[in-house]
């Protein structure tokens, strides 16, 4: 049978090569929306490259999350407390960026701000991610690259909320999901 | 259906990965019988030998009934794994079961890893060197030839792998007349950092008794117990970062001066703990969060003057900024219903905003080929 860890690694890989992939492509749509160099048809197909593989990585945060609570005790460990939490935070954004793309439809990238907007998205998704595995490196191999930047976060410490704060923030954070899905004016397809 | 079926089974693959592993990163020190860790490091299945050298060395030629011996045990040229760990163990028997030093009356004062247990784990930087583990012991109340075993549990290779070594043995002898004695003991092998610590020492037959400690392999200093009844009390200075702390009883009398093996004392540095359900929640908090972070601004984003123009209150800001036209529903053309970014790089030179919204891009294609 295959342990816990090594199905972690292997999911991470599919996650991390997929959302590079996606974040590569969101890049160039962002690129060609501002230059226009390379016409429609290359947009296209860069912008359905990034969504299916923003799609693929959203598929494997969830198991990338639940193998490695398989494969370690987080209970005992702020580094593997931190990769929970930014764990939420990354799969979060993915929706977003997700959400996002669905929502305003390909011609998102007709619209500057929009197109910054999704784009910041991604790449704040895929910080989170980099930052999720550079956890992972510190503790298998007990350094990162990340140490190579100068502000990369040292994450050796992990917030300690009560059960009492974490329920209240919890159910915080869902009302207000609900306040903005039926609440909030629904956005637009942008139609050209 | 198909979709729900092939993600269900996937997450049912991964709730039925097995909890076994051969433990790479170790078990941590305890007593432990010469059986455990065989369902992995001797399952022909999963181990492969092991070539280590086992070899044992002794602080002292004999031991007395109940007196102090240190023993050591040298591991070396094994195969390592990449996290270079190896679990050594003292034995006195390979039967599998109540095999440990003190199941045949020997008392482990200190491991030399700050603990008084039989099995010790340790790092190895070099499998040429290897590693030396001593422990510190009182021997047992019997007289004659006791024999001690040594095992080895490490991985290497990819497999898990063990060693025993043959036995060796340490005589007892009986205890000579008048000499300065240790009774059944039980020292300080912890305590918190920044605490002193006053020790209690049972010693018989000794009219001097000193507690001698040292950091690492450095200088001995000493502090000299007084005798309270049938105690000799001394004091350990309190270690005020985590340093390496050893200490032994040397006891005298005019004709004999007899010393215990060195105890390592650990420090206990307050260990981490979380509450994973607070965790859990605080993660699912900050995913709701980002969540509707993203959702709403998208949405206010998305949301051009157009699509305010349908709401019966709102206004449209004229293309001179001069004054506010308010647009009534059935004025509006359906075209200029549908969602037009007013920044659109398609949108030509000159252009009001309502000269955009009203013919939109679909105007120009059809008539000038996409532009002006």
């Amino acid at each position: 049978m295959v342990a816990a860890a090594t199905l972690h690694a292997f999911s991470t890989e599919l996650l991390v090569g997929s959302m590079t992939f996606s974040v590569l492509a969101t890049m160039l749509c962002l690129g060609e929306s501002f230059m226009q160099k390379f016409g429609a048809n290359i947009l296209r197909s860069l912008d359905s490259a990034a969504y299916f593989s923003a799609i693929f990585s959203l598929c494997c945060i969830p198991i990338v999350a639940l193998t490695g609570n398989a494969a370690g005790d987080a209970s005992s460990s702020p580094y593997l407390v931190n990769k929970m939490l930014l764990s939420g935070l990354c799969l979060g954004l993915w929706i977003g960026v997700i959400h996002g793309r669905y929502t305003l439809g390909l011609e998102l990238w007709q619209n500057r701000k929009m197109s910054i907007f999704h784009a910041v998205l991604v790449g704040l998704g895929y910080g989170t991610a980099a930052m999720l595995g550079s956890i992972g490196s510190l503790m298998t191999r007990g350094e990162t690259v990340g140490d190579l930047i100068g502000i990369w976060p040292h994450l050796e410490s992990a917030p300690s909320l009560s059960f009492g704060i974490s329920i209240t923030l919890a159910l915080l954070s869902l009302i207000a999901l609900l306040v903005v899905i039926f609440v909030q004016p629904k956005g637009e397809k942008v139609r050209s | 259906m198909r979709r729900t079926l092939i993600i269900g089974g996937l997450l049912l693959l991964v709730l039925f990965v097995p909890p076994l592993s051969a433990n790479p990163g170790g078990n941590g020190d305890a007593n432990r019988d010469a059986a455990c860790g065989g369902s992995c490091h001797g399952d022909p299945g999963l181990s492969e030998p092991s070539s280590a050298v086992l070899s044992f060395s002794q602080d002292r030629d004999s031991a007395y009934v109940g007196g102090p011996i240190s023993i050591s045990i040298t591991v070396s040229q094994m195969e390592l794994s990449s996290r270079a760990m190896v679990g050594v163990f003292l034995l006195s028997d390979t039967f599998g079961v109540s095999d440990t030093p003190q199941d045949a009356g020997w008392t482990i004062l200190s491991n030399g890893e700050g603990g008084s247990t039989n099995y010790v784990e340790t790092y190895v930087l070099n499998a040429e060197d290897g590693a030396t583990i001593t422990w510190s012991l009182l021997a047992p109340e019997t007289e004659g030839i006791h024999e001690l075993f040594a095992g080895v549990h490490h991985g290497g290779g990819g497999a898990a792998r063990m060693q025993t070594s043959s036995a060796y043995n340490v005589t007892v002898g009986p205890i000579p007349e008048n000499l300065p004695q240790m009774l059944p003991w039980e020292p300080v092998n912890s305590r918190p950092l920044g605490e002193s610590s006053e020790l209690s020492m049972p010693v018989v037959n000794a009219t001097d008794v000193t507690l001698e400690y040292r950091i690492a392999e450095g200088p001995i200093m000493f502090s000299t117990a007084t005798q309270d009844g049938e105690m000799w009390v001394s004091t350990l200075p309190a270690a005020l970062s985590d340093i390496t702390l050893s200490y032994r009883v040397v006891m005298s009398n005019d004709e004999f001066t007899e010393s215990t093996g060195w105890i390592v004392v650990s420090n206990e540095v307050d260990s981490y703990e979380a509450n994973l359900s607070a965790v859990r929640l605080q993660s699912l908090a900050l995913m709701l969060g980002s969540i509707a972070l993203c959702i709403s601004v998208q949405r206010r984003m998305s949301r051009t003057p157009s699509s305010m123009l349908n709401e019966p209150e709102s206004a449209l800001i004229s293309a001179d900024q001069t004054s506010i036209v308010s647009v009534p529903e059935p004025m509006i053309p359906q075209q200029a219903a549908t969602v037009l970014a007013l920044d659109d790089p398609r949108r030509p030179q000159g252009w009001t905003d309502e000269q955009w919204l009203h013919y939109g891009p679909d105007h120009l294609q059809q008539n000038y080929g996409g532009g002006l």
